[in-house]
């Protein structure tokens, strides 16, 4: 599952879910409804077989999608408790190096693990965007003013751990002025005199995805991701961050879970409503079903991944089409950490 | 989730920078009702390339006779646009010219230049999961564009797939097929690895490189450029070359350079080139008539233009 989803879904277990009138559903004619995958053949799901989509095209320029259907073998419920004990960090593949929940209120101290080594390749472009950025380039995702901001802290120290706290700093500010307003707090993105809205990108996106938004329709309306950004999501949400390699790039995100229960299964909303760099905004959706074959039982799990990256506008033709090829491996490869965590941790 | 795959922009338009498609598959996709066809600007992409590049003199002998030192100019213009018909298939219709002029040497039979305008017709298609593949054929006139005739009329056809590993390692299967070429069917099998996290290995033909990324917009290379055609000379070639067997012959011109270079991305869309090394190798073989020239090294000197829009 997502990257930021790893660590924060673990919380879902315990969390406080809104629960819509029980009844049982079939998830393959679930999935016929709205998704990608009309014929599933559930002998290869239980096989480990992670079905994938790549999404067509949007007329949001700079989105891309791709939808997944796999098996867990383990109840929706347990899926959620095995997120809790998961550390994405363990699975050297994703290249996460550190993330998180957070604290509700927020707290600087939630992003102490965020240190930045300058050996590290990534980690040392971070380091030089973070320059350039105190030199008046905008070459980083940030308003103005967190730029002016970013800049005063790295000129009092510019050591790498200095940095890193000025960082800290910017994320925890961040994600208190989501917790306090939701999407309506998500300050833009200032490029070039353009402002870039995350929500705006986000709703863009999912807006196109007509079938979808049907099927999540009472998840994205409680979660404000329908309607404006003065809406505040009536949902428990589960705050998190984490910092990872992404492209070569360290990147530190700020994201935030949501779950519904519906009946049997679950729905989820994951969103990455701020990234440092590489991409602007992110959305999972996933669907959780308890399915019964024979002897064997677990879930069947949907997630329709939604990404908004400022390269997307320019990548057309064919390797607009690799783009989501490498996407899907991308997904898989976290997919397949998850269920070789269940594995090889029973 | 991964957001690993940024740098597949840069891969793929590196990856396809040379290839074809079947003309049956055509007339299947030709029919697609266009009511099927992308509507957004997104759904149609367009490739603008443009080479010149410039090869000092060069000692040039022709079956062993030193013919004089020879230096080229050499010119590559192709436009493709390429729109979306289905998900998972693109179509690709442009035009090519290419030329190769050379200082001809009165002693020896060269061609003053070597040139050919074709079309440029293919598609793009995702085989599967983790294989895209592109086809292109090149229906065209090559060879002494004053006489155009039937026996100038060739139609290469260029087949390539992609296998994405990830997003740091394809791998590259392609083919050449032209029937007229000494070797009508030529295999090629390539790698783009990158390796680490400023290095990577362009194992493509024609253009092999290793890169080293400066910045994100500047890029260091070391690489080869092969650069090579199947060309018939004029009907009276042979005749004012004191060979009247090489009147209407078939050349296979081949060069390979070697040297290192860099590319700037001066916008999204938009990457320039320099580069300059030796020609290392340089041969006009006129196969079945068994005339052959070839070139000591020499040096080069290319400029390029890369646009995707």
């Amino acid at each position: 599952m997502k990257r930021l989803s790893t660590v924060v879904i673990m919380w879902l277990c315990g969390a406080v879910t809104t629960t819509v009138p029980s009844h049982a559903s079939d998830p393959l004619e679930n999935l016929k409804k709205f998704s990608d995958f009309q014929k599933v053949d559930v002998k290869r799901l239980l096989e480990g077989e992670i079905l994938s989509q790549r999404g067509p095209l949007m007329n949001f320029p700079n989105g891309i999608s791709t939808q997944m259907c796999f098996f867990v073998p383990l109840s929706p419920e347990e899926v959620f408790k095995r997120h809790q004990s998961w550390d994405p960090t363990r699975c050297s593949s994703l290249k996460v190096y550190a993330s998180g929940g957070l604290s509700t209120p927020c707290q600087p101290k939630d992003f102490k693990k965020l240190h930045l080594n300058p050996e590290d390749h990534p980690m040392k472009w971070l380091l030089e965007k973070t320059l350039t950025t105190a030199s008046g380039k905008m070459e980083l995702n940030l308003t103005r003013s967190e730029a002016h901001e970013l800049a005063a802290c790295v000129r009092k120290d510019s050591s790498p751990d200095a940095i890193g706290s000025c960082w800290a700093r910017l994320l925890f500010e961040r994600a208190t002025a989501f917790q306090l307003k939701g999407l309506g707090g998500v300050l833009p993105y200032e490029t070039e005199g353009d402002f870039l809205h995350p929500a705006v990108q986000l709703r863009s996106m999912l807006q196109e995805q007509g079938k979808i938004i049907q099927e999540f329709a009472p998840l994205l309306q409680k979660t404000g991701m329908l309607g404006h950004d003065t809406e505040v999501s009536s949902l428990q949400p589960l705050y998190g961050w984490s910092f990872f390699d992404a492209n070569h790039h360290a990147t530190v995100n700020l994201g935030v879970v949501y779950k519904l229960a519906v009946g049997d299964h679950y729905q989820l909303l994951d969103i990455d409503y701020y990234a440092s760099s590489t991409y602007y905004a992110a959305a999972t959706l996933y669907e959780v079903w308890p399915i019964h074959d024979g002897k064997r039982t677990g879930s069947i799990v949907w997630r329709g991944d939604f990404l908004a990256a400022p390269t997307l506008r320019y990548t057309k033709g064919i390797e607009r089409i690799a783009f989501g090829v490498i996407m899907i491996q991308e997904i898989k490869k976290e997919i397949r950490c998850f269920l070789d965590d269940i594995r090889t941790r029973p | 989730m991964s957001r690993n795959f940024d740098n597949v922009w840069e891969t793929t338009s590196r990856v396809f920078s040379n290839t074809f498609m079947l003309p049956m598959m055509l007339v299947v996709m030709m029919a697609v009702p266009t009511g099927t066809m992308a509507g957004e600007s997104l759904g149609v992409s367009h490739e603008l390339d443009v080479e010149l590049g410039y090869a000092g003199r060069g000692v040039t002998y022709q079956d062993g006779r030193n013919v004089g030192s020879i230096d080229e100019l050499a010119t590559d213009v192709k436009y493709v646009i390429s729109p979306q018909i289905t998900n998972d298939l693109l179509l690709r219709v442009g035009a090519d010219w290419q030329r190769f002029a050379f200082d001809t040497s009165q002693t020896g039979a060269l061609p003053d230049r070597l040139q050919h305008v074709s079309a440029v017709v293919g598609f793009d298609y995702q085989l599967a999961d983790q294989w895209v593949m592109r086809t292109e054929i090149q229906p065209g006139v090559y060879g002494s564009l004053a006489q155009i005739g039937w026996r100038n009329v060739d139609a290469p056809l260029f087949m390539g797939a992609v296998y994405l590993r990830d997003a740091d390692l394809q791998w590259f299967f392609g083919l050449r097929v032209d029937l007229r070429s000494q070797y009508p069917v030529f295999p090629a099998l390539g790698v783009r690895w990158k390796y680490a996290d400023d290095w990577t290995l362009d194992f493509q033909l024609p253009k092999p490189r290793l890169e080293y990324d400066v910045n994100d917009d500047l890029q260091a290379y070391l690489g080869a450029s092969v650069k090579a055609g199947t060309f018939v000379v004029g009907e009276h070639f042979g005749d004012m070359h004191g060979n009247p067997a090489l009147n209407h012959a078939t050349v296979d011109y081949t060069d390979v350079r070697l040297g290192p270079g860099i590319a700037w991305k001066v916008l999204p869309t938009l990457t320039l080139e320099a580069e300059g090394g030796y020609v290392i190798y340089r041969t006009w073989d006129f196969f079945d008539k068994h005339v052959k020239l070839d070139s000591h090294p020499a040096p080069y000197f290319q400029l390029a233009c890369h646009a995707r829009f």
